[in-house]
């Protein structure tokens, strides 16, 4: 990067620095390098595919890091649970694997983010709070035409309760909204049919059912004779009881393949809304109304864009879809993504409400947070040139003042007045360049 | 003048499927004896033929000591590297097909899916191990697991017989190359319903910034690829010829045009046919799909047709040959300015 995309990649950060530094935000820094742990969910494998990993010489399983959040809440979380919310601002180089035929295959595999986190706010207006932040910062910086788009996954889980479904299901469904969107409703039950969610005869293959036979006599078996007639000695590291455990497991949460096909129809009926704030939310509330479910979620939803409003951001400026979705399991609330006018095509950046997140990374509690980041490469393509304020450098000739001493008591007294001057040791001009 | 380095497998399914191919397709390979790594096409002047062991060739076309190559498309997306110079020349050349797949314990009823192996791989983990998965293809196999879901997992390197490990105990489930899964059944393992990593066949790979550069390169490719395009689409027709008595040519091509359903006949010729003693008999040949060839043949018999054969044909080519107009779009990226 050249001087003039620094210098105004710095201004940027000060920039927002100083729009979240006066909502109370303070800097938090993270390590670069991290134990590849932090950044393997437990469910979800969107960023650990992505990852830069690797064996340091100790053997440990390193990566560098893809984002801040999970260390950010990390940090927190191995600090004693304080009263209040904490907000955090931080920014930095993320780094992720893109293959050429990812959607985002076009990105540099080294991005920066600078982004904040909200933690320890339950409350909706923390939502309105983030989404006004997000947008603020953008006006700062000149760009007036930032424009934010909500969904919710904590809606769709919502409405996915009340179709009795079991977890893993509801998850699979969930992580399609993206397809079911975009119209990929066949290929979408093919998988669910492959899966087990959707059985008809038609297309019920000889395996499934063969397979489903021999589950259920061995089961049978296993009752009447009891454990390792059925298993022979090949079930590996686990033990007969352990499989058979989990499969009662399994067979208990077994889902009915008429309540998936419903709870897949009317996903896929709200997957494609999407619009001004006003309209989606009621066409959003029909959606689950004529599909018999109540999603008291919603009315979350329309708190958070009422906040987001009280916070300054006019309505022209939010739009709803239902369709969002990041596949990720510890999103729990409202997310949002923020573009520029009506191109949809790139966003400048991103967030959301995941208060599953800290349970996640394996601690044994929920821990309410939100956040959001700016792409900010993108942010910075989207700044008009006014932000360079490079100063130009008065260069101070050895000759022309007759000795370096005094080329270098000029040049200091030029910095002592607040100017860039710096010696030149060979031309015989003092000049001025830049 | 820059020959066209043509990389073959060694041995193997590949080493013979290519070779059949190849003799198909009139471009059969010339090797003094079977321990010369080197060989020609007599057919083809211009291209030399480099024998090589398949998991190298993907990487030689890489660097561009071979310019093109014949691999299984799991080794090249396993061993290629991503925004490299090699593209897909040919995406399907019909033989070495097979898939890698992830199996399990056959015992293990209660995973059936990947989402079942992503749950197991958490309760290994709370157990204190990583699930261990032996496999080839590592890189595939790595990132097909993380994309669904299945993270803590330890890849256990096996150079062959991987459907042993989960019995021997150093691996808990296995990522192999199957072509019918026989021997996986066999050896107590169960692919998971959506356990397909990728399914595979031979395909032609080739270094796009050799062809785009080297017009002669690109014309011996060009005669490669049309070649094997031609004779793979001629193994879907036949040529019939019969006899059947008409008034002129244009009636007798009347008649035999006038089923709809044959409507679609390639290459229809009517000639007289001059037996000295009547001149109303006409020779019928068309290019037919061997799928219509019962109907066509029936419609010859209704038409009074005679002496009714159908032959193989060796190539069968089209107005254009897609694979290559496919290739010089491929290639536009790698066009260096100024040669």
């Amino acid at each position: 990067m050249g001087s003039t995309a620094l210098a105004k990649r710095d201004a940027v950060i000060t920039a927002l620095r100083g729009v979240f530094g006066l909502r109370g935000y303070d800097r938090s820094e993270t390590p670069i390098l991290e134990q590849t742990e932090l950044y393997i969910r437990k469910s979800g494998g969107a960023l650990s595919s992505r990852l830069y990993g690797f064996s340091e010489p100790s053997g440990l399983e390193v990566s560098l890091r893809p984002e801040f959040t999970s260390a950010i809440l990390r940090q927190v979380a191995n600090t004693s649970p304080s009263k209040g919310q904490i907000r955090i601002m931080y920014d930095g180089p993320v780094f992720r694997y893109a293959s050429p035929e990812d959607e985002d295959g076009d990105k540099t595999r080294q991005f920066t983010q600078l982004g904040a986190e909200m933690i320890g706010a339950t409350a909706p207006s923390a939502d309105g709070e983030i989404i006004a932040m997000a947008l603020e910062g953008l006006e700062t910086l000149g760009i007036t035409g930032g424009r934010v788009v909500v969904g919710h996954v904590g809606v769709l889980v919502d409405a996915l309760s009340e179709f009795n479904l079991s977890e893993r299901a509801k998850l699979f469904l969930i992580n399609n909204i993206g397809k079911l969107k975009n119209g990929e409703f066949a290929a979408v039950s093919l998988k669910a049919t492959r899966l087990g969610f959707i059985t008809e005869s038609v297309v019920d293959d000889a395996q499934a059912a063969a397979d489903r036979e021999r589950i259920a006599s061995t089961i049978e078996q296993v009752l009447s004779e009891g454990m390792g007639v059925q298993f022979g000695k090949n079930t590996g590291a686990r033990t007969p009881a352990e499989i058979v455990a989990r499969l009662s497991r399994k067979m208990s949460q077994i889902d009915n393949p008429e309540d998936f096909k419903r709870a897949l129809k009317m996903l896929t009926k709200l997957s494609q809304v999407n619009g001004p704030a006003v309209s989606a939310l009621e066409q959003g509330e029909a959606v689950l109304s004529s599909a018999g479910v109540s999603a008291e979620l919603i009315s979350n939803l329309g708190e958070v864009l009422e906040s987001a409003k009280i916070e300054g951001v006019s309505s022209d400026r939010l739009s709803i879809d239902f369709g969002m979705a990041r596949g990720i399991a510890y999103y729990t609330g409202m997310l949002f993504d923020i573009y520029l006018q009506d191109d949809q095509s790139e966003t400048l950046g991103g967030g959301g409400r995941y208060d599953g997140l800290t349970r996640a990374l394996g601690y044994d509690r929920d821990v309410p947070s939100l956040g959001f980041a700016y792409n900010l490469d993108s942010v910075i393509a989207a700044v008009g040139p006014s932000h360079d304020n490079s100063q130009k450098t008065t260069m101070v000739s050895c000759v022309s003042e007759g000795s370096v001493a005094a080329a270098v008591a000029k040049a200091k007294q030029l910095r002592g007045s607040g100017k860039r001057s710096a010696i030149d040791f060979q031309n015989s001009n003092e000049s001025s360049e830049g | 003048m820059s020959n066209l380095r043509f990389a073959l497998p060694s041995s193997g399914a590949l080493y013979d499927g290519t070779s059949k191919l190849l003799d198909e397709c009139g471009l059969s390979v010339r090797r003094a004896n079977s321990r010369r790594y080197t060989a020609d096409i007599p057919s083809l002047p211009g291209v030399d033929v480099l024998f090589q062991r398949q998991s190298d060739i993907t990487i030689e076309i890489d660097g561009g000591s071979a310019d093109i190559g014949v691999v299984g498309l799991d080794r090249y997306y396993e061993s290629r590297l991503e925004r490299g110079d090699t593209v897909l020349l040919h995406d399907g050349l019909g033989f070495g097909d097979s898939k890698l797949v992830i199996a399990v314990p056959d015992p293990w009823l209660d995973v059936t899916s990947m989402a079942d192996l992503a749950d197991i791989a958490l309760e290994f983990r709370a157990k204190g191990r990583d699930l261990r998965i032996a496999c080839k293809y590592e890189r595939l196999v790595k990132r097909f697991l993380n994309e669904n879901g299945v993270n803590y997992v330890s890849m256990v390197h096996v150079s062959g017989g991987l459907e042993a490990a989960p019995v021997m105990g150093y691996a808990d489930v296995i990522a192999d190359i199957t072509a019918t899964g026989t021997t996986l059944r066999e050896n107590g393992l169960r692919i998971l319903v959506d356990g397909t990593v990728i399914e595979s066949q031979s395909v032609i790979v080739a270094n796009g910034r050799a062809l785009a550069n080297d017009q002669e390169k690109l014309t011996q490719a060009r005669q490669i690829i049309e070649k094997i395009e031609a004779s793979q689409r001629a193994k879907k027709y036949q040529r019939v010829t019969g006899d059947i008595q008409g008034e002129s040519e244009d009636e007798v091509a009347r008649q035999v045009t006038h089923r709809p359903e044959l409507s679609r006949l390639d290459g229809l010729t009517v000639s007289a046919v001059h037996t000295g003693k009547q001149n109303n008999w006409f020779t019928v040949q068309v290019l037919v799909r061997k799928s219509d060839l019962p109907d066509v043949v029936s419609h010859f018999r209704d038409l009074g047709g005679i002496g009714i054969a159908a032959n193989d044909v060796q190539y069968v080519y089209r107005e254009r040959c897609e694979t290559y107009d496919r290739l010089v779009e491929n290639l536009k990226p790698f066009k260096e300015s100024g040669e």
